[in-house]
């Protein structure tokens, strides 16, 4: 054996050996010395997860005091991604044994699994973080889970508020409703500290408020293990609620109201006067106003829903079923009707102001005025006899010889056509008719781009163009009640923190003075209130029996569709004398004023004045 | 050779680094292989290393150091018969060797993919663990028959047959990880039996060059696979939708003979699988190559590994306060990542001080080597310092990352018996040599 050369090769070998330990030792030191801070923050985000404490939401609760929108608790369930390898196995058991639960109602597991992995994959960048996956989950449900831990690594089971409507429909619109906060929405508030998951008010009181609704959530860090099974607490952050919406709204008065709004458009339906073409619904609206605050007691829009269906994991088939019937929409704000006769008062305010006509002035009503037929021939009439037959051929004459600007002058003044301001989002503007919109509206007909005459006489009992939201009827009929005093309808009247301080109060606010004189506004709430006085009175029906004095006008507006359909309108404010309250009732399709929406608005004010007592 | 002479000719300070190792690495098994399902861990913050020891699942342990104790007694036994004598049965331990290996081939059942352990009563064995040892042995007696006649390749080739059978039984387990090991054993013996550098050298480099062209052929062939099924798919779907019209007939034309040549990618493809690569060591080298491709997936392990090691930091966690082991983010924590856990727990200096014992132990084998008596104990003693060094390097540098995931134990501290029995045998063996040593060296 040659002793040198393999003394040489022992070197080299040696050598190996130690090259192979320094390559080792350089590796880890590099791990352990130079990245060790990186890999100890990958660690903890590894063991740890926050995991959210949701914040209920501020309670809505009517002005006294009785709860709207509340919260309730509910289990929720969330799947940690991280160290879980075989997502897609757990989520198919998950799926498997949540299959009959209601939030999932007729769903198969197949169906329930590609919603939980939708509701992953929005949040795959988030690795780290459990992400919610089903809200409301039953406490069988819950059983079986935990019957079941061992093949569901990675799944959280919570306990969250959600929304809870005691009331069920009660001013579902105008309270609107909340879902998991949207991509673009996420986007908008993005600095406000929204995360994907967060609840968000999407309509209505719950979209105007979101930012004092919303609380505070809290938070837990859990040490989890690779399964995702929480092995220790580290701590806990208490979440804060949100605050509180007093309302002006009267529960009880606004439960009749709907009621009664519901009925009418029943009664329509039975009685063939809604002839709906396909692809429309009967819709409607009832507001009542304080008139002398602007305080809104009640707001009706029909349909109606129970905003719990969002409470719950939403179809679209469920969600286009309510939508399309119109139930989602606040038709007080968020939709205009033609006014018809509703509008004479403000023909009456702008023929007096105008001075076209005095209180006195007369004329003899043969039944028609030139091309233009009326119902019913009246006689001798003044202004007060017109409102209180709503005679046309009153309008009509007065309305030729008018034109249409003084009328759209009064209508501005009384509100109509332009938002009233109310703390809704998707306020509708209306319109008035006026001959520059009718030009816009026909630009390519040289004759029906013109004003006419009977434009004018169209316009005075409340056809051609007109078009306003059940709120801004209310709202000009209150102006006419107070005497003039253009109020800020709102509906919202203090916000309360979880601690009981008042963090924001809204008082009556008097935006300006309708440019009406009293003498005229006198004439008008005279004629409103022959209206409801028999034998003649249009709405004397109506109140027949009632134990307080009224004033009203009825109004049925043809839709102008070939089926000859008319919106029941009906507007009324009471007592005569001391006017409290005002409202407005619209059924779209509903055929006729006094007949069908009257019934609705007496029903309302007998419940006003049963409380008054 | 009389007890008294040879327990006072023994190597104390590599027994004693070698039972520092074995020690160290109970510990390390007790911590690894206890779970937190509670809090309770929460409470071994407030106590002493002394006393966390108590608290150690010592299932595994009391395992281990069954297997350990009967190690020392092989240890013993292979230390004290002169290794003359065991050379003179190497062509037997061949014959078992190919025995053995042939058996797990055909009926050894499978983990992790590979079929490694032979059920023996309660037990199970991992044969290509003593195949080693014994192929050490067989390997020694056959080169230093040949010593002084390997200068050519003519002379190398039948070395290579001989180790090239066993090496090729492995491989069908399939353990590429042992073969590897195999290999790296078969050249540094052949290397210090007098094989020319050159010659070696020059067959490493193919041997690389053929591993490396293997695994392009195979990442070829699988991408053009999976291409051509999803072409193929979305084919079909057109070829329904435009059934009766002529189009229809042309795109089912193209659709046929896409199918064919799929047909023969895939045939291909599948035999390269099943005589080559495996899929799943594909993968493993694969994810070698792109550590982060697949965190969830196939990366997981050295991911969670690189996480355990590198947040232990310089001085690591402490005994049983290690969150990747214990809150199980960090698998096979006992057996093949053992390593992982010494970092987190004891840092960089743990590590190091498992690195030193190891580097003593074949600092001490190299020394033996050189001190040998012939080029019997020589190569024996390079055998298995080559194979233990091989699987240090590859062990530790899988956990730490730049080793491909092949299933190998950390030789002494690893959970497991066949490496740990197999392993202090070899140290026997060492003794053994060191024992008959030329006297002028030390």
């Amino acid at each position: 054996m040659d002793r040198k050369s393999m003394e040489k090769k022992m070197r080299i070998f040696t050598v190996l050996v130690i090259g192979a330990f320094l390559v080792l030792i350089v590796r880890l030191a590099f791990l352990q010395l130079i990245e060790a801070e990186e890999y100890q923050t990958k660690a903890r985000l590894n063991h740890q997860r926050l995991i959210t404490i949701t914040a209920p939401r501020g309670e809505i609760v009517d002005r006294n005091g009785i709860r709207v929108v509340g919260n309730k608790p509910v289990y929720t369930i969330s799947v940690a991604y991280l160290g879980l390898k075989d997502t897609s196995k757990v989520v198919g058991r998950l799926a498997q044994l949540l299959v009959g639960e209601d939030i999932y109602e007729g769903w198969s597991a197949g169906r329930i699994k590609e919603d939980i992995d939708k509701k992953m994959q929005a949040q795959s960048l988030k690795l780290y973080e459990p992400v919610k996956v089903s809200v409301g989950v039953s406490y069988e449900a819950i059983t079986r889970l935990e019957e079941n831990r061992l093949d569901l690594p990675g799944v959280f089971i919570d306990i969250q508020p959600i929304r809870d409507y005691p009331l069920k429909d009660l001013l579902a619109q105008t309270v609107g409703f909340v879902r998991e906060i949207d991509q673009r929405q996420l986007e908008k508030n993005k600095d406000n500290g929204y995360e994907p998951g967060d609840n968000f008010g999407q309509t209505g009181l719950e979209s105007q408020y979101e930012y004092f609704l919303r609380g505070q959530d809290g938070g837990r860090v859990v040490e989890v293990d690779a399964l995702g099974r929480p092995v220790r607490y580290l701590g806990v952050k208490s979440p804060v609620a949100g605050n509180k919406l007093v309302l002006t709204i009267d529960s009880r008065l606004q439960r009749v109201a709907q009621d009664a709004l519901a009925q009418g458009a029943q009664m329509a339906k039975d009685l063939g006067y809604a002839k709906v073409p396909a692809g429309k619904s009967v819709t409607g609206a009832a507001v009542a106003l304080d008139v002398q605050t602007g305080e809104v007691l009640a707001m009706a829009s029909f349909p109606s829903y129970d905003p719990t269906i969002f409470t719950r994991t939403l179809s679209a088939e469920d969600y286009n079923e309510v939508s399309s019937q119109g139930a989602l929409k606040n038709h007080a704000v968020e939709d205009v009707y033609i006014p018809g006769s509703t509008f004479k008062m403000v023909t009456s305010a702008a023929l007096l102001e105008g001075k076209i006509i005095t209180p006195l002035t007369k004329i003899f009503c043969t039944g028609f005025y030139k091309y233009k037929k009326d119902w019913k021939v009246h006689g001798e009439v003044d202004l007060r006899k017109a409102l209180m037959y709503s005679c046309d051929v009153f309008f009509y004459h007065f309305g030729a010889i008018m034109g249409p600007d003084l009328m759209v002058k009064y209508a501005k003044e009384f509100g109509l056509g332009e938002k009233t301001g109310i703390d809704l989002p998707g306020e509708e503007n209306g319109q008035i008719a006026s001959p520059e919109r009718k030009k816009e509206v026909w630009k390519s007909n040289a004759w029906e781009s013109q004003w006419h005459e009977y434009d004018s006489m169209d316009m005075a009992i409340g056809q051609q163009d007109n078009k306003f939201t059940a709120l801004q009827l209310a709202n000009y009929i209150a102006m006419i009640a107070n005497g003039g005093k253009a109020m800020q309808p709102y509906l919202v009247q203090k916000i309360v923190s979880p601690d009981g301080k008042v963090v924001q109060q809204f008082s009556p606010n008097m935006i300006r003075e309708v440019n009406v004189s009293h003498e005229t506004l006198e004439v008008i709430r005279e004629g409103m209130h022959m209206v409801t006085l028999p034998p003649s009175g249009t709405a004397s029906g109506v109140f027949a029996g009632a134990s307080y004095q009224t004033a009203a006008k009825t109004g049925t507006a043809e839709v102008g569709d070939k089926a000859g359909n008319t919106n029941a309108l009906f507007v009324a404010f009471a007592p005569f004398d001391k006017p409290k309250i005002a409202v407005s009732v619209v059924l779209g399709y509903g055929g006729k004023g006094s007949g069908i929406s009257g019934p609705v608005a007496r029903q309302i004010l007998d419940e006003f004045f049963k409380e008054q007592k | 050779m009389s007890l008294r002479r040879f327990l006072k000719g023994l190597d104390y300070p590599l027994i004693v680094a070698i039972i520092a190792l074995v020690l160290l690495g109970l510990i390390m098994i007790g911590s690894a292989t206890l779970e937190y399902k509670d809090d309770s861990f929460s409470q071994f913050t407030n106590l002493n290393v002394l006393a966390r020891l108590l608290h150690l699942d010592y299932h595994y342990v009391f395992q281990q150091m069954l297997w350990f104790f009967l190690g020392i007694f092989l240890m013993g036994a292979i230390a004290y018969l002169p290794y003359e004598d065991l050379m003179k049965y190497t062509r037997y331990f061949y014959i078992i060797t190919l025995f053995l290996l042939g058996t797990v081939a055909i009926m050894g059942h499978s983990a992790l993919g590979a079929q490694r352990w032979i059920q023996v009563g309660t037990h199970t064995i991992q044969p290509s663990e003593f195949s080693k040892f014994l192929m050490i042995l067989s390997f020694t007696g056959f080169l230093v028959k040949r010593q002084g006649n390997l200068d050519r390749f003519r002379d190398l080739l039948p070395c290579f047959i001989y180790f090239g059978v066993p090496i090729l039984f492995v491989l069908m387990q399939p353990d590429l990880g042992t073969a590897l090991v195999f290999v790296f054993i078969m050249f540094s013996m052949m290397f210090f039996a007098g094989a020319k550098p050159s010659i070696l050298l020059w067959l490493l480099g193919m041997g690389l060059a053929l591993m490396a062209g293997l695994f392009f052929i195979h990442l070829y062939l699988h991408g053009l696979d999976l291409q051509q099924k999803e072409q193929l798919s979305l084919l079909e779907q057109r070829v329904r939708i435009t059934a009766s019209t002529p189009a229809g007939q042309e795109l089912n034309n193209s659709y046929l003979a896409l199918a064919k040549r799929n047909r023969t990618i895939h045939t291909i493809h599948e035999k390269l699988h099943k005589y080559t690569f495996k899929e799943y060591q594909m993968t493993r080298l694969f994810i070698f190559l792109n550590p982060r491709s697949d965190l969830l997936g196939a990366g997981y392990h050295v991911w969670q590994s690189l996480i355990a090691i590198g947040s232990g930091g310089f001085t690591g966690k402490g005994l049983l306060e290690g969150t990747q082991s214990h809150l199980t983010f960090l698998p096979v924590r006992h057996t093949d990542f053992i390593f992982s856990v010494v970092g987190e727990e004891f840092g960089f200096i743990g590590a190091l001080v498992i690195l030193g014992l190891l580097f003593f132990v074949l600092y001490r084998g190299i020394q033996i080597a050189a001190g040998a008596r012939d080029l019997t104990g020589t190569l024996l003693a390079v055998g298995i310092v080559s194979m233990l060094l091989f699987q240090i390097f590859t062990n530790i540098g899988m956990t730490a990352g730049i080793m491909p995931v092949t299933g190998i134990p950390l030789p002494f501290v690893s959970y497991g018996g066949s490496s740990l029995m197999m392993c202090m045998m070899a140290i026997g063996l060492l003794l053994n040599i060191y024992l008959r040593r030329r006297k002028i060296l030390f």
